[in-house]
């Protein structure tokens, strides 16, 4: 089969290219090999959340600016970062992933343990700091679900009661809720969400309802745990309820993150998008420095053709890169990647301290172009979590760093054309 | 270090960073909470069946194989596999007489074509639904496929056979038990369509139910035995000049190519690329340029395609899709990937009955919202399921291809003579 | 500084199985007793150890006395301690590069120290134990199997509790009341309670610290010779095997794989390693390296199964009176009564042995205590009375849900004091170990829990594959709700990720490695446990 654009990795990266190709009417094929990282997201995106010396950021452009040469950010002009920046913010809108936050200064959101946390972008539902403070009085009450072990109120509360909020805490359950309890292990927030629906969705609305009857609190929290891939139950569920609600993110898998995965991936796909559900890209066929065609684990001998390629294929838990006991590789295409060579400096005994390892990925050159053998690759770049030099984690870039990547290679690649 | 490069363990169940996101795409769990989820039976329960067979749970039963779980895993872990497995490995007793017959396709589709107009009345009759529902706890909603009174091997011998040497090139088609016994006129279409296109077809020397239904019901030595005279029919044809062996069914072609190794253990991989989906043969011909298709002027309809399980996991999805959008008068709609709740025969039982109609809810609505001149799809469960719980009519992409097809022209366009 | 009312017969130092084992014996002869833990339960070489249920057999050539007495032991907790032993077997397997005629040798010394050992065809070898190397030549059948000392320790802790004896955690003695030559009790920092010092009295303290019972005896004013032997080890995923394989020839590196509960365990090396650095084992990338060279020997698929950590130990070697050079080391055990060897009245050591021998240990220790207290007349029982879990299993009530069978495999009949009712107590908080929220609430009002590590020594949580994921948010919001102490919590999990992550590091690659980046992302970035200062490791 072939394509214009092939897009390897179906994550935040690979589907905002394939986006913004597929919305000039660029014919993409998207190859996804397994859900992607963006699920455990909770409903917020950073551009830059931490300085490389761990400092919060406040207003991201500028600590942009400051990021070492090594970081993806450095290959964008400096006067454009701004720009990328709301493009990147107008794509996610135009495929119905509505947030709050601007590029000039971060906000603060509300992490599922209860910690304040810098933000560029969350979706309009979820809870932020700021949207607390507009509220008429600082009072809140926090509704936790009964049984269910993802949802931390008196972490929430902890955290807001040292920003000056009065918390009530309240426990909502029903029969439904109580159906679900008895499995094991499938009281999850995805699973609460998907029987939200219809009748069980309104008597959810009552519960929290009633419960809440007492409390004087100017808003309720609630745990994400509620559809957000179409806008119809949150509004429903602020009608039943009768007052102003937010949603608290969860721990594991997150619903508003399904939230943009599902509408950024429908929106794709009503573009006339071509999905690759399923697949993994185990080889590639080169001529000289160019990429001819791909080969995934299920179609056999049948190649994947296109004019350019884009690997968005993530980092370490996504398989995008793979570390063996020695080296740093990328696996389909044996691209160049950047590691510490030795591995005992690869890590450090904090996790949450800086891991040189986990800095290293795929040496493009300034356009993004992959690496191969010291050489570009014509029509192969990378974008996202697989890039080296972008220490996502330590710096809370992750979002940014793949949707402005993403941005930046799919307007070339049109540009080129 | 020369070792560690990979990890390798059975269906990659070590390779599961336990994120979770299988339990957010299992249909299953959410509406019957017995069901331990994906994650529970698969991966982390294979720990402990390792370590004690005891872990094993009854509850895995309730799994569909619909194997969404393995589309989704971002570590290619084979959860499906695993707990399919487990159920042949561990699970105790003998299959019950219900699961035994709904499993033997060949048996009751052989004894049944023989006097079709009285099973199907009786099929269709109260007070046998009754029995059934009681006796053999077959859910009484359900409406058992009619069986045609001729087969389709039959109808081949006959009417089709002889002129199939004419072509210059071959397939075998693998037609499945649903073609040869309940609706042989999709085979009909599949010869009518390949033929049009310069390509001759055959059938197997000796063709067994590809053993979905008996594999479910952990009927494992006969599904083995099934299996392997099917292997070794595809050799036989593949030696014998046919360029692939081709099904219509998207699980008989998944069972095929996947489960006979993955979950029989048995070594398919020399016929394995060339067993294949007719879309997908038909796509690739295409694609080739070997062939032309020319459709008619006047074929206009609006077509909802849904994805059946296996379709997505096998991975050809892209095969049905485009090859549906290449018609000209075809305004396609592809569904939302959700899984219709058959399951081939798990929503014949009635322990599953609701369990079945509440997972397919879902693609009923949307499939209602779409409203289709008719659904596309590539398995015959899901065409009962979708048909039953929507009374709209399904069919499969090559019945569409026949219809829209101009097939004089077709095979004029491809410099036939024949 | 604080006063403790009661007075003691005797104080064991030392919460490892030994200490906890001399408490019981003491509680059950009827002595008023005080066991005092520095850490945690198990925290030192107890809890970093194989789990072998030694046969003897591996000491059956060098060291006869040692293999007589691990196999009557391994006989005795079988009856015993019926819960924490797994009944799997051994090999002793002979790889065409050793030396065949040793098997012979080794058969012999087994059956003289009363080892039933019995050379079996290889093939047979192979059917009944699939990993093991194809290659062999020679296979003897052993009684090993595994032990698991968490709950061990915990079960004779449970019963010292339950005859009366007082039980402290995270205390540590710091010195010793004395009149004269007489100890007389021990002072001790309360770690938890911001360092308290607190005393405690008693006729007779018992020095039952392991490795650091050098340091004991040196405060004691006594000199005990100790030299710290570090093992390092490696835990692999799953159970490859599920029969002990060990090499046929003489003791040497990574020649036993022990399969325990849901993991297998390789190990271990053996090396001196100063004093200094016993209270922070790490394990290097050289012992990583001969683990994994010579486990692949036992089972060949090790080459590619996911490995969970590596961790490493301290055996308190000790060296003969009649030798302080220390050239002449015991693996046997030291019964030391110091009024009769350094004229220190009121103070016993008990140390070298292995965690086979604990129970003999403590019977030879608690037999010291009691001719010191003129109590010669209280009888040990130890070797016949079951530890608490590990009665006679009534059969009529067959656990249903995973968390429940897991459970019982676990507390053995104490199992049935887990709340199970309602679908809250059953929901799993630890879904690779299968530890629902009622075995989290049974282990926090029973089994001395603090924090998470205490949880993870009692349950296995975050034991499993990840590491630690989900559970360990979910165990502290549980946590939480007894003390109401947030930024504890907070600050809890985010050690305790540090703690599983010092395991990982060693083996951070391949699924490992991105196992570490989504637990890294969950808790940093996602929950924001990054902000919060990096604290001193849990212990």
């Amino acid at each position: 089969m072939k394509f214009e654009t092939i897009i390897i990795g179906a994550g935040l990266a690979g589907v905002s290219a394939a986006i913004r190709l597929a919305e000039q009417g660029k014919d993409v094929a998207l190859i996804s090999a397994g859900r992607s990282a963006m699920h455990f997201n909770s409903g917020s995106l950073g551009l830059l959340g931490f300085d490389n010396n761990h400092q919060p950021v406040s207003s991201p452009v500028e600590a942009m600016e400051s990021m070492p040469d090594s970081h993806p950010y450095k290959r964008f002009e400096a006067a454009s970062l701004t720009e990328f920046a709301d493009n990147a913010a107008d794509l996610l809108r135009r495929a119905g992933v509505k947030t709050v936050g601007n590029v000039r200064e971060n906000h603060m959101r509300i992490t599922p343990l209860g910690l304040c946390r810098p933000a560029w972008l969350t979706l309009e539902q979820v809870v932020t700091l700021e949207a607390l403070k507009q509220l008429e009085r600082p009072h809140v009450a926090i509704v936790g679900i009964a049984g269910f072990l993802d949802f931390y109120p008196r972490f929430i509360a902890a955290a807001l009661e040292k920003e000056g909020f009065r918390c009530d805490l309240l426990t909502v359950d029903n029969p439904d809720l109580q159906r679900l309890r008895k499995s094991e292990s499938e009281m999850r927030a995805a699973n609460i969400a998907r029987i939200m629906e219809g009748d069980a969705l309104t008597r959810f609305g009552e519960s929290v309802r009633d419960v809440s009857r007492d409390s004087e609190a100017a808003a309720l929290i609630l745990p994400a745990v509620v559809n957000f891939d179409g806008d119809g139950e949150s509004l429903h569920l602020r009608q039943i309820v009768g007052r102003d609600l937010f949603y608290a993110p969860t721990m594991g898998v997150s619903i508003p993150g399904i939230a943009m995965h599902t509408r950024l991936m429908r929106h794709f796909l009503s573009l006339g998008g071509r999905l690759f559900n399923g697949h993994r890209v185990i080889s590639a066929e080169f001529n000289d420095d160019s990429l001819v065609a791909v080969y995934t684990d299920k179609l056999d001998d049948d190649a994947l053709r296109a004019d350019n390629f884009i690997f968005a294929g993530g980092s370490f838990f996504s398989r995008g890169l793979v570390a063996t006991p020695d080296e740093v590789i990328e696996p389909i295409f044996n691209l160049d990647t950047l590691a510490p060579s030795d591995r005992s400096k690869w890590f450090d005994s904090d996790l949450f301290g800086v891991q040189p390892v986990m800095n290293s990925g795929i040496a493009v050159d300034h356009t993004f172009r992959a690496l191969r053998s010291g050489v570009p690759v014509k029509n192969l770049y990378a974008v996202g979590a697989s890039l080296a030099g972008a220490d996502s984690l330590s710096n809370d870039s992750g979002a940014g760093v793949a949707l402005l990547t993403a941005i930046a290679v799919a307007d070339r690649i049109i540009k080129l054309q | 270090m020369d070792f560690q490069k990979e990890n390798i363990s059975r269906h990659n169940f070590e390779q599961c960073t336990k994120c979770t996101v299988c339990t957010v795409v299992c249909p299953v769990t959410p509406i019957n909470t017995k069901y331990p989820g994906p994650k529970q039976a698969g991966p982390d329960g294979e720990r402990y069946r390792l370590k004690n067979p005891d872990f094993f749970d009854e509850a895995f039963k309730y799994c569909l194989n619909c194997k969404r779980c393995e589309v989704a895993c971002p570590s290619d872990v084979r959860i499906g596999d695993l707990i399919l497995s487990a159920r042949l490995t561990y699970s105790k007793g003998k299959p019950s007489l219900r699961d035994t017959m709904l499993a033997e396709t060949d048996v009751m589709g052989s004894l049944a074509t023989l006097c079709a107009p009285v099973v199907n009345a009786s099929l269709a009759m109260k007070p046998v639904k009754y029995v059934m529902d009681r006796t053999l706890k077959i859910d009484s909603h359900r409406q058992f496929p009619k069986y045609a009174s001729t087969k389709f091997e039959t109808w081949f011998r006959r009417h089709a056979a002889a002129e199939q040497s004419k072509y210059s090139r071959h397939i075998s088609y693998f037609h499945g038990c649903y073609v040869n016994y309940n609706y042989p006129d999709l085979g009909k279409a599949l010869v009518a369509v390949c033929n049009a296109l310069g390509v001759g077809v055959r059938l197997l020397d000796r063709e067994r139910c590809c053993g979905v239904a008996k594999i479910a019901n952990r009927l494992v030595k006969e599904a083995t035995r099934d299996a392997e005279i099917n292997i070794a029919s595809i050799r036989k044809a593949l030696a014998d000049g046919s360029e692939a062996v081709v099904a219509t069914s998207s699980t008989c072609c998944f069972t095929m190519r996947d489960e006979y190794h993955h979950v029989l253990g048995l070594d398919n991989s020399d016929i394995r690329r060339s067993v294949t989906l007719a879309t997908a043969y038909i796509s690739k011909l295409i694609e080739r340029g070997d062939v032309r298709l020319v459709f008619r002027d006047d074929y206009r309809r609006r077509i909802a395609y849904h994805t059946p399980c296996h379709m997505e996991r096998m991975g050809f999805t892209q095969y049905s899709v485009a090859l549906l959008k290449s018609i000209p008068g075809v305004d396609l709609v592809v569904l939302n990937p959700n899984c219709c709740g058959i399951a081939g025969t798990y929503g014949f039982k009635k322990e599953n009955y609701e369990t079945s109609q509440a997972i397919g809810s879902r693609l009923f609505t949307e499939i209602e919202n779409v409203r289709p001149d008719f659904v596309a799809t590539d398995c015959e469960t899901c065409k009962w399921q979708i048909e039953m719980s929507t009374g709209i009519k399904v069919k499969n992409p090559v019945e569409v291809l026949f219809e829209a097809l101009d097939l004089d022209a077709t095979r004029k366009a491809n410099n036939l003579t024949i | 500084m604080k006063k403790l009312d009661k007075h003691y017969d005797v104080i064991v130092i030392g919460g490892g199985a030994t200490g906890a084992g001399t408490a019981r014996d003491c509680a059950l002869r009827g002595l008023k007793v005080l066991l005092v833990e520095r850490f945690d339960f198990t925290h030192g070489a107890t809890g970093r150890n194989h789990g072998l249920l030694h046969s003897g057999a591996r000491y059956a050539v060098t060291d006869r006395e040692s293999a007589t007495e691990c196999i009557e032991e391994n006989m005795i907790l079988r009856r015993i301690a019926a819960n924490c032993v797994g009944d799997t077997g051994g090999f002793f397997i002979t790889l065409p590069e050793d030396d065949l005629a040793y098997q012979q040798t080794f058969i012999d010394s087994c059956r003289a120290a009363g080892i039933e050992a019995e050379a079996i065809d290889p093939a047979l070898a192979r059917q009944l134990e699939p990993s093991v190397n194809p290659d062999l030549i020679g296979a003897v059948k052993v009684p090993d199997g595994s032990i698991d000392p968490f709950r061990l320790t915990m079960a004779n802790v449970l019963d010292a509790r339950l005859h009366g004896a007082d039980v402290l955690t995270y205390h540590e003695v710091t010195d010793y009341i004395r009149t004269g030559n007489r100890i007389e009790g021990v002072l001790m920092l309360d770690h938890r309670n911001g360092g308290e010092q607190i005393q405690a009295t008693a006729d007779v303290v018992v020095n039952a610290s392991g490795i650091w019972g050098h340091l004991l005896a040196e405060k004691a004013g006594v000199s005990v010779k100790m030299f710290p032997a570090k093992g390092a080890l490696l835990v692999f995923g799953h159970r490859v095997n599920n029969i002990v394989i060990n090499r046929c020839r003489k003791p040497a590196n990574a020649d036993i794989l022990v399969p325990g509960d849901t993991v297998c365990v390789i190990g271990t090396t053996s090396d001196r390693v100063p004093f200094e650095s016993v209270d922070r084992m790490e394990v290097t990338p050289e012992e990583v390296d001969v683990l994994l060279r010579e486990g692949i020997k036992l089972a060949p698929s090790l080459a590619t199964t996911r490995i969970l950590r590596a961790y490493a130990g301290v055996r308190p070697l000790v060296a003969s009176d009649d030798d302080p050079s220390g050239r002449s080391i015991s693996r046997g055990i030291v019964c030391l009564d110091h009024a009769q060897r350094d004229g220190l009245e009121g103070f016993v050591t008990i140390t070298g042995g292995k965690l086979m021998t604990y129970r003999l240990m403590a019977e030879w220790a608690t037999d010291t205590v009691c001719r010191k207290l003129g109590r010669e007349n209280a009888k040990c029982v130890t070797a016949e009375r079951p530890l608490p879990g590990s009665e006679q299993q009534s059969s009529d009530s067959t656990p249903v849900t995973a968390g429940a069978k897991a459970s019982v495999g676990r507390h053995g009949t104490l199992a049935a004091n887990i709340p199970a009712s309602t679908g809250s107590d059953r929901a799993l908080v630890c879904e690779c170990e299968e530890v629902s929220v009622g075995e989290i609430e049974y282990a926090i009002k029973n089994l001395h829990v603090d924090n998470l590590l205490n949880l993870r020594r009692r349950t296995r949580l975050g034991m499993g594959t990840c590491q630690g994921q989900l559970c360990i948010c979910r165990a502290a919001a549980i946590l939480e709700k007894h003390d109401s102490c947030v930024s504890r919590h907070l600050g809890g999990i985010r050690q305790f990720v540090n703690e599983r992550w010092k395991g990982m590091q060693p083996v951070a690659w391949g699924d490992n490695l991105a196992e570490a980046q989504f637990t890294a992302w969950l808790y940093g970035s996602v929950a924001g446990l990054d902000v919060l200062p990096p604290t001193e490791e849990m212990k």
